[in-house]
């Protein structure tokens, strides 16, 4: 047995034996438990039993009422085995639940049950949990309805403007059997391009990325154009071809995620991006510091105090980052003693280190990892408070799609590309 | 999300932030708390008690690992949960270190779980499940106070003591 068999063993036994009851947890912190709406569910099919019909009888032999008896029991039986095989067949045409992605630059899914109601709305990656944020339950409600809720709160946020050209959804909805549902699509850009008209406002809704090129290679691999895009936007974060080795492996790997996974590994990756360009500007901070110390130190003794700057700069930690300032000050202080006359520069030095780390954690940088969903909620709420919440009286929606069909092709044909450039725009 | 993230979000009493901090750590403070209970039931509710104190307490975290404050958290509960039903504990310390040191009755865990926690003595044991848990060797030696070398070396023993366990059965 190898050492990889029994690691395999033990780790797959530890995973089975950790607890992993959130909901427990949070009600032992005394937090609101947060009610889980019932994921969507196909109906079960019931399938009437037949029963002999009971009737009087006589004693002893056949009787009439016997006999109608039967025959009656005999047809609802027929009846029945009629009505459970078309069932049967007819379970395919039979409409289940699913799911809707919206993906406007908050991207949002939309749960459905059998009936086309809403089960559960869910914030895919951070805009989409702020716009949600604070979000009544949705359980029960139209498409019409939540249509409007999520184009109402995009104009309160600040995702929207109702005279902006650019405003856009690309939707799409998918049955739990699997596979586009295009008529409950269709049914949402109804609904979606209906409260467009309602509130005069520009924008289009759109159900598909209409590119053949992109297209054909997303069908190569199996998966929708949608998901595709998402896995290109991870490859790029990853600096991966997605004709390299690596970059295939990947490719492969995440298109048996779910579009959920898939945006909350597009998260982790943007966020551990963002760290890491983090603690390079304290470093090149601090490595300016230390070059005061050039004309009294010696070369070989600037070098280790660099070394361990260019450290600090590949830090994935902040425990990392004060674990490199530690062994900052502890060398400067060994050349303090050494180097008695040179006292007051080193602790200078020290001084412009401590405060080069103060001012660190007051840059916006770090000031926005601690945000929470809430905070940034707050202050799109603050910044777009302003933002009309209808057009203008004499706006014609109907008339000005027909007069940007081209607007909605090009969204159409390259979303990917307008909404990077839209969600810059959008920033607050 | 990086643990430093997460920290500064759950301080302001972000839940989803919490919710992910314990999808990333659950398994390796349960790892910690088992390694040293030896009792799964034990193990799960030191677990919960942990989360909890990291909930109430992080606002107050002051240092420069998040991982490690939890972590230590983790095991001074069962360390000092362990002692107290140690000094509990009438006589029978057989059948006390048969169930784990505690009066729970064990809760079923898969035969490599059941021989790390029967077979190998406190170190090895809890070396053992905190690297199978996803730690490094270098962490485990920072939670254990052990040099890294020490770690490394005890983990391969331990293995090997496992494997002689396993192919007998």
């Amino acid at each position: 047995m190898k050492k990889s068999d029994i690691e395999k063993r033990l780790q797959s036994d530890l995973k089975n034996a950790t607890p992993s009851d959130f909901e427990s947890l949070k009600r032992a912190c005394g937090l609101q438990g947060e009610k889980r709406l019932a994921k969507a569910t196909v109906p079960v099919y019931k399938r009437a039993v037949a029963t002999a019909g009971g009737g009087a009888t006589s004693k002893g032999g056949f009787s009439f009422g016997k006999i109608m008896a039967g025959t009656l029991a005999f047809a609802l039986a027929v009846v029945v085995a009629v009505t459970a095989l078309f069932g049967l067949f007819g379970r395919k045409n039979k409409p289940v639940g699913g799911y809707f992605i919206l993906d406007i630059n908050p991207s949002v899914e939309i749960d459905y049950d059998a009936d086309g109601k809403v089960t559960e709305v869910i914030g895919l990656n951070e805009d989409g949990r702020v716009l949600l944020y604070g979000l009544q339950s949705q359980k029960g409600k139209t498409y019409d309805d939540v249509a409007n809720v999520i184009v109402n709160r995009c104009l309160k946020l600040g995702y929207f403007t109702v005279e902006d050209v650019n405003n856009a959804i690309l939707v799409s909805a998918t049955s739990l059997k699997g596979g586009k549902d295009e008529t409950r699509t269709n049914e949402m850009k109804v609904a979606l391009t209906n409260v467009f008209s309602e509130k005069k406002m520009a924008g289009v809704v759109i159900t598909g990325v209409v590119n053949e090129a992109l297209n054909e290679t997303a069908t190569s691999y199996g998966i929708d154009v949608q998901k595709y895009g998402l896995i290109l936007h991870y490859l790029k974060l990853c600096n991966l071809d997605e004709n390299s080795e690596n970059g295939q492996a990947v490719l492969r790997e995440y298109a048996k995620k779910s579009v959920r996974a898939l945006y909350e590994a597009i998260d982790d990756k943007q966020d551990e991006i963002e760290e890491n360009e983090a603690f390079a500007p304290l470093a090149e901070k601090i490595e300016h510091i230390i070059d005061s110390l050039e004309s009294t130190q010696s070369e070989a003794m600037l070098d280790i105090l660099k070394r361990v700057v260019e450290d600090m700069k590949k830090a994935e930690t902040i425990g990392d980052c004060f674990v490199k300032k530690g062994i900052l000050l502890n060398a400067l202080n060994g050349l303090k003693e050494e180097s008695p006359s040179l006292k007051d520069a080193i602790e200078r030095v020290e001084a412009d280190i401590e405060t080069a780390f103060e001012n660190w954690f007051e840059n916006e940088t770090f000031q926005k990892w601690g945000k929470t969903v809430e905070d940034l909620f707050n202050e799109r709420e603050d910044k777009y408070r302003d933002n009309p919440d209808t057009g203008g009286e004499n706006f014609d929606y109907e008339n000005w799609l027909e007069e940007n069909r081209k607007h909605e092709e090009d969204f159409s044909s390259d979303w990917f590309g307008k909404k990077n450039e839209w969600k810059e725009l959008k920033r607050p | 999300m990086s643990l430093d993230k997460l920290a500064l979000k759950i301080a302001k009493r972000d839940e989803k932030a919490f919710e992910r901090l314990y999808e990333d750590l659950r398994r390796v403070v349960f790892a910690v708390c088992l390694g040293v209970v030896k009792n799964r039931g034990v193990a799960e509710e030191l677990t919960q008690e942990t989360f909890v104190t990291v909930w109430q307490k992080t606002a107050e975290f002051r240092g420069v690992g998040y991982k490690t404050w939890i972590l230590t958290i983790a095991r001074n509960k069962a360390i000092t949960l362990l002692k107290k039903r140690q000094r509990e504990t009438p006589v029978d310390f057989s059948e006390n270190e048969r169930l784990g040191g505690f009066f729970e009755p064990q809760m079923e865990v898969g035969i490599a779980l059941k021989w790390a926690l029967e077979t190998l003595d406190e170190q090895d044991r809890q070396i053992v499940l905190m690297r199978n848990a996803g730690m490094k060797a270098k962490e485990v030696a920072e939670i254990l106070q052990l040099p890294r070398g020490t770690v490394s070396w005890r983990y391969a023993e331990a293995l090997k003591i496992l494997k002689e366990k396993l192919e007998e059965a």
